[in-house]
């Protein structure tokens, strides 16, 4: 059944997901101050536009989406890429990162895989994001960026394709 | 470990800014709402964004909920006495620090739970902000008064007529278009006017060179006949505003077109019996009337 919802029950529930909405757009800008940025014009977008939410249940999904958009938004008018985290700036070191040998090698090559979203596009890295940090399913994403699903996972591929390669010198 | 814990424990959350940016945010939301939908029942309050955080660094889910994070009804809210119950105070602390400006009040050597009952209406033309403060002496608003011209983006202070007892008001005018930001936190009670870079700005919102359109009247001293019109036209929240002459105009509300302003201003002629005092004015961000 729909619900609607009203903007106090959407500032509560921004709250609840704020760190998710501000760990996507971190993984597109790996800025600190952009990110907050992103969130912030994503938040005015979302409240502004609250009447096109269909549902309340789709509420993350369909901020997930304006917090994705607005990120890529944001890349094109400044016109420029993400850092590569030299410094790890917010991120454990990478060499902490492999001490932690209880974390299994998982760690590691999700740092490694972090680490290499900096080459895709903007748009590639929606796929990374939402599908290995996120953790939706192709379904998913495929509704929330309105998109064939086949064309979700071919392009998912490809963006992980091209990570790869980066990633193996390849 | 999955990705999206990860995610979580590795990436560093700046909280207590993150939470600030999402009112931000949302504050600029409702102040491009307001703006498309300036009526009578809606104050010209430009930028007026308003929280209440029951504690000081992590506001609690029952706080969102409850807080009406969301600035026009909180604002609205706040008309009818934001701030605590209590005015009880024997003093003032006032910090301005760069843009911001924070006021705490002391009673019996510690600060108190909650601030003075207070109000804020915020204007884009010209780009000020209307605050009235209960219970406050002269001497405190001259400290405080002090204080905010030191503040970064103030161009000049002024006091204003209040038609309620023990209750100073005054306009801070800006030297630019700025988004403002107020925040009342309890325990201790503290009171911030923060203001912010135009880098807010978005292409929905007012640029500083744009004419924004209001009611007025012809300039006056303030005295009884200005606060006769004052009580006459206080359904309307009108703001008082000092003229280039240095005398006073009412200002009643904000619109994008002179045909807004004009149709508002029929609406009150029959409300008011022809509201003889008021007339079509304009101006922008920096503009002081004539």
């Amino acid at each position: 059944m729909k619900r609607q919802i009203g903007k106090h029950e959407f500032a509560e529930k921004i709250m609840e997901n704020r760190k998710r909405f501000y760990c996507i757009a971190y993984s597109y800008v790996k800025n600190e101050q952009d990110a907050l940025d992103i969130v912030s014009e994503a938040s005015c977008k979302g409240l502004l536009h609250l009447k096109d939410l269909d549902s309340a249940e789709y509420f993350v999904t369909w901020m997930t989406r304006i917090i994705v958009n607005t990120s890529i938004d944001f890349i094109r008018k400044n016109s420029r890429l993400a850092p590569l985290p030299e410094d790890s700036g917010g991120y454990p070191e990478a060499a902490q990162a492999g001490e932690a040998s209880e974390t299994g090698p998982d760690r590691e090559s999700l740092m490694d895989l972090y680490n290499a979203l900096d080459i895709l596009e903007p748009e590639e890295r929606t796929y990374i994001v939402l599908r290995y940090f996120e953790a939706y399913n192709f379904r998913e994403i495929a509704q929330m960026l309105r998109l064939p699903e086949s064309t979700v996972k071919s392009r998912s591929y490809r963006a992980l394709d091209k990570m790869k390669r980066h990633m193996t010198g390849g | 470990m999955d990705a999206e814990r990860f995610a979580y424990e590795n990436i560093e959350i700046p909280d207590d800014r993150l939470v600030q940016a999402i009112y931000a945010g949302m504050g600029r939301a409702e102040r491009i709402r307001r703006k498309k939908r300036l009526s009578a029942s809606l104050t010209a309050a430009a930028a007026a964004f308003a929280l209440l955080f029951c504690s000081a660094n992590i506001p609690s889910v029952y706080a969102y909920a409850s807080g009406l994070p969301v600035v026009g009804e909180f604002v609205r809210a706040l008309h009818i006495g934001g701030g605590g119950k209590t005015t009880l105070h024997e003093g003032i602390s006032v910090e301005v620090v760069d843009s911001e400006l924070i006021v705490r009040f002391v009673n019996q050597g510690r600060t108190t739970d909650t601030v003075v009952p207070y109000r804020v209406q915020g204007h884009d033309a010209p780009c000020r902000i209307d605050l009235s403060l209960k219970s406050l002496t002269e001497e405190e608003y001259e400290k405080l008064e002090a204080q905010i011209r030191e503040m970064k983006g103030v161009s000049d202070v002024y006091r204003t007529l209040s038609l309620e007892k023990d209750t100073v008001s005054f306009t801070i005018v800006l030297n630019r278009l700025y988004d403002y930001e107020v925040m009342e936190q309890i325990f201790p009670g503290t009171l911030s006017v923060r203001l912010f870079q135009d880098a807010y700005y978005t292409a929905e919102e007012n640029a500083p060179e744009q004419q924004v359109y209001y009611l007025r009247t012809e300039g006056m001293e303030q005295d009884d006949s200005l606060r006769a019109l004052l009580e006459k036209y206080k359904a309307e929240e009108p703001s008082q505003v000092r003229t280039q002459e240095g005398s006073f105009i009412l200002a009643i509300g904000e619109f994008d077109t002179r045909e807004e302003a004009e149709k508002r201003l029929l609406e009150l002629q029959e409300s008011y019996a022809g509201a003889a005092e008021l007339q079509v004015g304009s101006g922008m961000a920096k503009e002081v009337p004539e």
